[in-house]
């Protein structure tokens, strides 16, 4: 069990974001047009950007000065299933394209069944037949071709 | 008075009496399933309408629309996951009721709420929709940016405690409504030379990414922490202790009225749409209730006046549609495809020359609604067979669905991959206790308020007294500082 403080870490996430936002904007957006009121495509992207950058040291600020600190507490075997979850996700999404939905589906429901240590087979079942119809659903009921995998197409 | 009836006896057919039915039945499953949406399955069902008459057509496509509003709170009260952006507001006590032992409770009160909304709204629609058009049509660029500042102001509220990470959270749900080619000069911004964030961020992929995904790692992890089955699993089987009482109902009539209304107004203004209707609504009720400090754990009231707004905003939205030509929503947008397929063009004419039709709509919106209070009660048990699946499948199950409706809406793979990216962020988010909803009401409105923004300072030469010499423009900014003060006396006052 580990605790965070959350005012501070977030704060810190805020600033890097806002920063991130305002360095990057001169080379993201490149507003060639002349705009007599002065604000540009720009303006905006770039004033969320401090505000961001400002709310990210305020909440530092909170924490470090003022001490009200919010702390979160982080069990690492929750975060390490959460992590296992997202792993199976991002497989999920960026295999797609070559194994198509099916497979990928079928691959990644289970990955998720064994990660939960799932001993049923009747919820295995039942939930590679749910994926399998879910899939069915969509491309004849629907009319939407999910992806059919460029290694079998 | 005539045409009235005559629209009236439109409606008195077996077929349409059938199609509303099952319009309303479709809509109630895509707005509850998480990856679907009331506006897909419009879609979907459009071309399906081609062999209908007119009236048939348009009323079953309407009664998609109706119940996919009341069909996402389902979702959003029995499993934490709302279907459709509007029913976020509706999780906020709906969910909360149900894991206390009252799901049927909270169910009844969304069912009651969205019917109340939408029977308020469709008379509305019914005597006033004229009036209404003529006030909506002074509303010009200042006024629309003023009303989205508004519905931004909405974030202090939904913060809780830490407003400094509500308005993190909200900013950077403005910033990812801005990616994507700029709306007034089609600038790339934030696109990284990637052409699918032309077109900006989905929907899905945001609602995915801030609400779905951190939804289902929680109920994985849950498993692991009991070692079995979550012990709160919501128990759906209508106990005594579980029911919606009149008193209760009673005592929402004021609520009811208050929210009806502001989704009503909110839907015959083009733009803002459900999801802001319900959240206005929700704030409205918490300020006006004598005790706010229950919203968030399970409130009737915040059930109520979030699912009464966005049931509101359907006839709302027909208000601009029908008497300017200009869709209140995107799910109003695709109507009007509907209306011009048979050969029909919205707008002031409309009523002069399909009088009865119109009229035949209008009262098919009231029937549409009474459809979906009567399948909502009666089909109840069948809706809640979603808390009967174990957390170890709905987890994957989920995900699956999710994905694949991100991939419907633009049939890109890119729009699900970086619906996933995103999610891992918003995760940290949720575990550093930022909250979710700002970011959601943010990415609704961002793009409406810096288009309308940049709209009234070019119409006024880049001077900005636009914002206050415009009266409706000006009414509302007052409205947002004072509900700001508002917002933090009470704050204050609480925490005394």
């Amino acid at each position: 069990m580990k605790k965070i403080p959350s005012n501070l870490v977030g704060g810190l996430l805020s600033l890097a974001v806002g920063a991130g936002i305002v360095l990057l904007t001169p080379g993201q957006i490149q507003d060639i047009y002349s705009d007599q009121t002065g604000v540009t495509s720009a303006s905006v992207p770039c004033a969320i950007g401090y505000i961001l950058a400002v709310l990210g040291v305020g909440l530092m600020v909170m924490s470090l000065v003022f001490h009200r600190e919010d702390d979160v507490v982080i069990h690492r075997s929750e975060e390490m299933m959460a992590a296992g979850v997202f792993g199976v996700l991002l497989y999920y999404v960026f295999a797609m394209e070559y194994m198509g939905y099916l497979l990928n589906s079928i691959i990644a429901a289970t990955a998720i069944l064994l990660l939960q240590k799932n001993r049923s087979w009747k919820i295995a079942a039942a939930t590679l037949g749910t994926v399998a119809a879910i899939y069915v659903i969509f491309i004849y009921f629907f009319g939407v071709q999910l992806p059919a995998g460029r290694l079998w197409v | 008075m005539g045409t009235m009836l005559l629209g009236l006896r439109e409606l008195l057919s077996v077929q349409v009496f059938l199609l509303m039915n099952l319009g309303v039945l479709i809509g109630i499953f895509f707005g509850a399933l998480p990856g679907l949406s009331g506006m897909m399955g419009i879609i979907l069902f459009l071309p399906l309408t081609y062999s209908l008459e007119v009236v048939p057509a348009l009323l079953f496509l309407t009664a998609i629309f109706v119940g996919s509003e009341y069909g996402g709170s389902i979702t959003a009260i029995l499993i934490g996951t709302p279907g459709t952006n509007a029913a976020a507001a509706t999780m906020m006590d709906g969910h909360p009721l149900a894991r206390s032992g009252k799901p049927n409770t909270a169910l009844r009160m969304a069912l009651v709420a969205s019917t109340c909304g939408g029977i308020i709204s469709s008379m509305i629609l019914l005597f006033a929709a004229p009036p209404i058009a003529e006030v909506t049509i002074e509303c010009g660029p200042a006024e629309f940016f003023a009303i989205a500042v508004f519905g931004l102001s909405i974030i202090v509220s939904l913060s809780g405690e830490n407003v400094m990470k509500g308005m993190c959270a909200g900013f950077l749900g403005v910033f990812l409504a801005l990616v994507g080619a700029d709306t007034i000069n089609s600038v790339n911004r934030f696109t990284f030379g990637n052409v699918h964030l032309i077109r900006g961020m989905s929907l899905m992929t945001v609602l995915g990414g801030v609400f779905i995904i951190p939804s289902i790692v929680s109920k994985v992890q849950d498993v692991l922490k009991t070692g079995k089955e979550r012990q709160e699993k919501i128990e759906y089987d209508n106990r005594t202790d579980d029911r919606l009482t009149l008193v209760q109902v009673k005592g929402q009539i004021k609520n009811l009225i208050r929210s009806s209304l502001i989704g009503t107004m909110i839907g015959a203004i083009p733009g803002p749409g459900d999801g802001l209707a319900s959240f206005i609504s929700y704030d409205s009720a918490q300020k006006a209730s004598k005790e706010p400090e229950r919203f968030g754990k399970g409130s009737l009231d915040g059930i109520c006046a979030s699912e009464a707004a966005n049931n509101a905003v359907v006839a709302g939205c027909l208000i601009p549609l029908f008497t300017l030509g200009i869709p209140g929503s995107p799910s109003a947008s695709i109507l009007i495809g509907a209306f011009q397929m048979k050969g029909m063009q919205v707008g002031p004419a409309l009523f002069d020359h399909e009088g009865i039709t119109m009229y035949a709509i209008m009262l098919g919106v009231l029937a549409a609604n009474i459809f979906m209070y009567l399948q909502g009660k009666y089909l109840g048990k069948l809706f809640s067979v979603v808390t009967k699946i174990p957390n170890t499948a709905m987890a994957p199950i989920l995900i699956c669905l999710v994905v694949a409706g991100a991939y419907a809406a633009n049939k890109s793979l890119f729009d699900v991959q970086s619906f996933a990216v995103l999610a891992v962020f918003f995760y940290i988010m949720y575990k550093l206790h930022f909250p979710q909803m700002p970011i959601c009401l943010g990415y609704i409105l961002g793009s409406t308020a810096e288009y309308h923004f940049r709209r009234a300072l070019t119409l006024n030469d880049g001077n900005p007294s636009i914002f206050v010499t415009r009266p409706i423009s000006l009414a509302f900014l007052v409205l947002t500082v004072v509900m700001l003060f508002y917002t933090r006396l009470r704050a204050k006052k609480g925490k005394v």
